[in-house]
């Protein structure tokens, strides 16, 4: 007997609940859309003794639809949750990488184009593993520069470019330490390689 | 009590009618909406307060009845036995206990709780249009009917067709014993069997009389309960029919259902009353029936 109270009372008191949320609501379309809510609630409410007749257990039945995500082990979820986790520190670590690429590349283009009339292709910094969580410029291991000739130069026949290539020799010195100064990094992490020719 | 009930059910009635003429004058409808909420939940507590009242009648009756039985049932079978039922007093002690004992917690275990919780259902499904659940509350109330239906009958038909068997077994058997006593003693014999009649049928009148009184006093301690569980019902019926013209709607309903849920309990305690009487009436005729037969 106290069981059938204990529903009656639940309905009769979801009732009242349900009553006074809809005078509260605003009238809109939504204003319908809650209402179905609300007698889908009374219905499953109707139904608690059935289940509680059959014994049936709702997560039993929740647990035996195809959700793998919902059977694994706590051991399991923490691997996956380290596997995930790591996997979005090297995606925001790449775009950071990108980032101080990009960053590179626009700082120190405008300083090449005047003095050398060289165009940076591309450059590819390349961090140090070993040490983390430290200054930008002890992390850099090294960073490279793909070089070019400037847009004017690279219309210039090729017969010109060997002798073009002598100078560089000299000048790769300079343009490395012209960026390392601009950086302010040590000389030895810049590489500089020549592309296109 | 019951004027002021009745006086406070028509006063809010009207109220909501007042209320209901003035919600075109409200901007907003819904505050219009919420105060005659408010107003049907004061009606609400007014009708169950009452209800609970017919529900203690109806307990408190049931309950001085179960004790008037108890008390009254050692005098009377034993006089039954007295003149040799001693079948019948076999039967009807335990039984009779026991459906004492059992009525009282019947009514008021599950009749009683079945019948509050159909008004409660009705009542709230009365207060929004949306969300009716007066089906599930039929449905109690059938089931509360057909278990009072059979606890009523199957009292009454064990009652009747055992107590008819035992009276008779009963009957036999004395007889029995004074065609021994009256043809197997030689002189005394038939002598004795007259006088044993005598005393019979002597002590059958004291019996009746022990009986007809306790179905007198049942009477009495039924009637001012039912007398005012049939008032506080009446009050709710009338002031809804009266009020019906004037404010038709979920108030009228509410105050009908709760009327006609107090006339169910008051069918309760009739039920457990004529339950007694039977017992009773049924005591004094099988006791009579078995000197019948002799």
């Amino acid at each position: 007997m106290s069981f059938l109270i204990d529903w009656i009372s639940q309905i009769v008191l979801f009732i009242f609940l349900a009553t006074l949320i809809s005078l509260l609501i605003p009238k809109t379309s939504h204003e319908k859309v809650i209402k179905v809510v609300f007698g889908m609630i009374i219905f499953l409410l109707f139904l608690h003794p059935l289940s509680a007749l059959f014994q049936v257990n709702p997560e039993t039945i929740m647990s035996e639809f195809d959700l793998p995500e919902l059977s694994i082990t706590p051991e399991e979820m923490e691997i996956e949750i380290s596997n995930k986790k790591s996997e979005i520190q090297a995606s925001s670590d790449a775009y950071i990488l990108e980032q101080l690429e990009q960053s590179i590349k626009s700082s120190v283009e405008e300083e090449l184009i005047q003095q050398y009339d060289i165009a940076i292709q591309e450059v590819f910094v390349q961090l140090d593993d070993s040490n983390d969580g430290q200054e930008l410029d002890e992390i850099i291991e090294q960073v490279t520069f793909h070089l070019t000739e400037g847009n004017v130069v690279q219309e210039v026949e090729v017969i010109q470019i060997p002798a073009e290539q002598s100078e560089d020799g000299e000048d790769l010195d300079q343009i490395k330490r012209t960026i390392s100064s601009f950086l302010g990094l040590p000389v030895d992490s810049i590489i500089i390689e020549w592309e296109g020719e | 009590m019951n004027g002021k009930t009745l006086g406070m059910l028509i006063f809010l009635t009207l109220l909501s009618v007042f209320l209901k003429v003035l919600i075109h004058s409200f901007e907003n409808q819904s505050v219009a909406k919420v105060s005659y909420l408010v107003i049907f939940g004061v009606l609400m507590t007014i009708a169950v307060a009452s209800f609970h009242q017919a529900v203690t009648y109806t307990v408190d009756a049931i309950e001085a009845m179960s004790h008037f039985m108890l008390s009254l049932l050692p005098l009377f079978l034993s006089m039954m036995a007295a003149f040799g039922n001693i079948a019948t007093v076999a039967f009807f002690n335990p039984f009779i206990l026991f459906f004492t004992q059992v009525s009282g917690f019947f009514v008021s275990a599950i009749i009683v709780p079945l019948f509050f919780l159909s008004a409660i259902l009705h009542i709230a499904s009365e207060v929004n249009e949306e969300y009716n659940v007066s089906q599930l509350a039929n449905l109690l109330r059938q089931v509360a009917f057909i278990l009072m239906g059979g606890f009523l009958t199957v009292f009454l038909t064990v009652m009747s067709l055992q107590g008819a068997n035992t009276a008779v077994a009963d009957g036999v058997a004395v007889r029995a014993a004074k065609f021994v006593t009256s043809n197997f003693i030689p002189v005394i014999g038939r002598m004795f069997t007259e006088a044993t009649d005598t005393v019979l049928s002597a002590s059958l009148l004291i019996k009746n009389g022990v009986g007809l009184a306790g179905i007198v006093v049942i009477l009495i301690i039924t009637l001012f309960p039912v007398l005012k569980v049939l008032v506080l019902g009446l009050i709710f019926r009338v002031s809804a029919a009266l009020l019906q013209p004037v404010a038709d709607g979920p108030i009228v309903n509410m105050i009908d259902w709760m009327g006609k849920h107090i006339l169910y309990i008051m069918l309760a305690l009739l039920m457990v009353s004529i339950m007694f009487f039977f017992s009773l009436v049924m005591l004094v005729i099988i006791g009579n029936m078995s000197l019948m037969i002799r």
